[in-house]
């Protein structure tokens, strides 16, 4: 009997109640994505979420991380550089320990190698990938791009360079001895979520509509994208299988510029001068045997570029200070 | 599917929480609504809420369910805007004046409620209110909302029949009944 009251309770309310389907639609999306950027960026409102070492570099939204998989010892210190205005921007923070499971992080790259391969000189593309598991590691819901702009002598990739006004990237007049040119990469920059005339959310409803459209097995859905800039411009270069990497990336489009470098509990990092008005970081591991233990960054706020370095700890503090110095030299003197 | 997503978020993707954010906001927008009966502060409480879920993520217990431990910060987050907007109106009818004019939002959407419901469940608390819309409208589990409201489920069940009874008792006390005794009496011969 109670049982049967409280069915005629539950309907009485329910008829007395604005049906789900009548509340108006919401999208919240940005406004909480925003306020939890805002969060991220300041600690004392809430604890930062420790951040994945990527070897990519991004620059979305005035904030970049940099590459720094460095290890070393004594008690971990972190290290700030600011700018004339008295903005952080490049700092040194504790890497993540977290990695992607191995076989999502290979479906990744199997995807990206994919959309790759698809692609002729000078293209970039934005891709979708039907694979629920991978989209909650990476980019959840979201496309990804990938592009080829890529070069295999000094030359065409200095032309292409300064052709295409991609950030100032020469080659260093000081490299250690042996090391010889291997490859230029230029990287356009992605259309971002939330830029004027939505273009991100025009490909991304693009290439989810195929996907939900696709047939049972389809997985990777691309398409190519019209750049208008560079983001990256990257010269590697090798001595067998030891390399140095050189990396010069545009900050922030508005707002604060920063950038940040990983540094695991054990890693020495310093600041360091590269000229009268240049600072840098210069964050090292000379115990480990992995690439990229030797890292060097710093900000030219004079052309709103993010430089890097990285090579493994063959190469000593003093050549990547030299090859620091002859960037900003060159840079100085364009 | 949703733990990797977390997984990704306490790893600094923070971007992922999007997702969630997408997946949520409507349900939560919605229960939001029942509870404040308004639909602009439904909408701000219903950021609020995702800001302290993304802030509280780290504690999250994979061995609960996602969705009842978002609603707990939601059920929290409108518990204390009904016990501040009680105050509020105390202070309001002690100063003889109430300034709380609907945004334009509130003056276009329909009610959430039907005018005599909606002064019933006002007049309820706001436990049995929340227990009411958890039970009723969102057709939650009495372990569901055992775990929502932070109570033993039989504690709950309890509560859920006590509050229904309330509101019947209310709503026959101010006419709105007949239907409903109409309903009991059929349902009495029946059974």
């Amino acid at each position: 009997m109670e049982q049967a009251r409280d069915c005629i309770a539950d309907a009485k309310l329910r008829s007395g109640g604005l049906k789900e389907e009548r509340f108006r639609e919401i999208d919240i999306v940005d406004a909480v994505m925003g306020r939890v950027r805002r969060l991220d960026k300041d600690p004392r409102k809430a604890r930062r979420p420790r951040r994945l070492t990527k070897t990519a570099v991004l620059a979305a939204a005035g904030s970049l991380v940099l590459l720094g998989s460095v290890a070393g010892y004594a008690a971990t210190e972190y290290v700030k550089l600011k700018d004339s205005q008295g903005r952080v921007v490049i700092e040194t923070i504790e890497a993540s320990k977290f990695e992607l499971p191995k076989d999502i992080g290979q479906r990744m790259s199997e995807y990206r190698d994919r959309v790759h391969a698809a692609l002729k000189q000078d293209e970039m593309a934005a891709y979708y990938v039907k694979d629920d598991e991978a989209n909650a590691y990476a980019a959840i819901n979201q496309i990804d791009f990938e592009s080829k702009l890529e070069y295999d002598t000094y030359g065409d990739y200095e032309s292409r360079m300064l052709s295409a006004k991609a950030p100032y990237l020469p080659k260093p007049d000081s490299l250690p001895r042996g090391y010889e040119f291997e490859f230029g990469k230029l990287t356009p920059r992605p259309p971002l979520r939330g830029d004027p005339g939505n273009e991100f959310e025009q490909i991304r409803d693009r290439l989810k509509s195929a996907a939900e459209a696709a047939k049972k097995g389809e997985i990777l859905f691309m398409e190519t994208v019209k750049w208008k800039s560079i983001l990256n411009s990257k010269l590697v270069f090798a001595k067998g299988s030891a390399k140095i990497e050189l990396l010069a990336t545009t900050g922030a489009e508005n707002g604060t510029p920063k950038a940040t470098i990983s540094q695991r509990e054990s890693d020495r990092s310093e600041p360091v001068r590269l000229s009268d008005a240049q600072q840098a970081v210069y964050v090292r591991d000379d115990g480990s045997e992995a690439t990229n233990t030797n890292s060097l960054a710093w900000y030219d706020e004079a052309s709103n570029i993010y430089y890097s370095v990285y090579a493994d700890s063959s190469i000593t503090r003093e050549e990547m200070l030299r090859i620091g110095k002859s960037i900003v030299q060159a840079a100085g003197d364009r | 599917m949703i733990q990797a997503t977390i997984d990704a978020i306490r790893n600094g993707q923070s971007d992922a929480y999007s997702s969630i954010v997408r997946h949520y906001q409507r349900p939560i927008y919605i229960y939001c609504c029942r509870l404040l009966g308004d639909d602009t502060e439904a909408e701000d409480a219903a950021q609020d809420i995702f800001v302290k879920a993304y802030r509280s993520i780290g504690r999250y217990e994979p061995t609960g369910s996602f969705s009842s431990w978002l609603y707990s910060i939601a059920y929290r987050h409108c518990l204390n805007i009904l016990r501040r907007r009680k105050l509020h109106y105390k202070i309001q009818s002690l100063l003889k004046r109430d300034d709380r004019t609907p945004g334009p939002e509130t003056l276009v959407d329909e009610r959430t409620f039907s005018p005599p419901l909606e002064d019933a469940l006002r007049r309820l608390s706001a436990l049995e209110r929340s227990l009411l819309v958890l039970s009723v409208f969102e057709e939650k589990t009495y372990p569901e909302i055992a775990a929502i409201v932070g109570k033993n489920p039989e504690a709950v069940k309890k509560r859920i029949g006590r509050a229904k009874r309330k509101l019947r008792a209310m709503l026959e006390e101010d006419g709105e009944g007949e239907a409903w005794s109409k309903q009991e009496t059929v349902l009495q011969t029946r059974s």
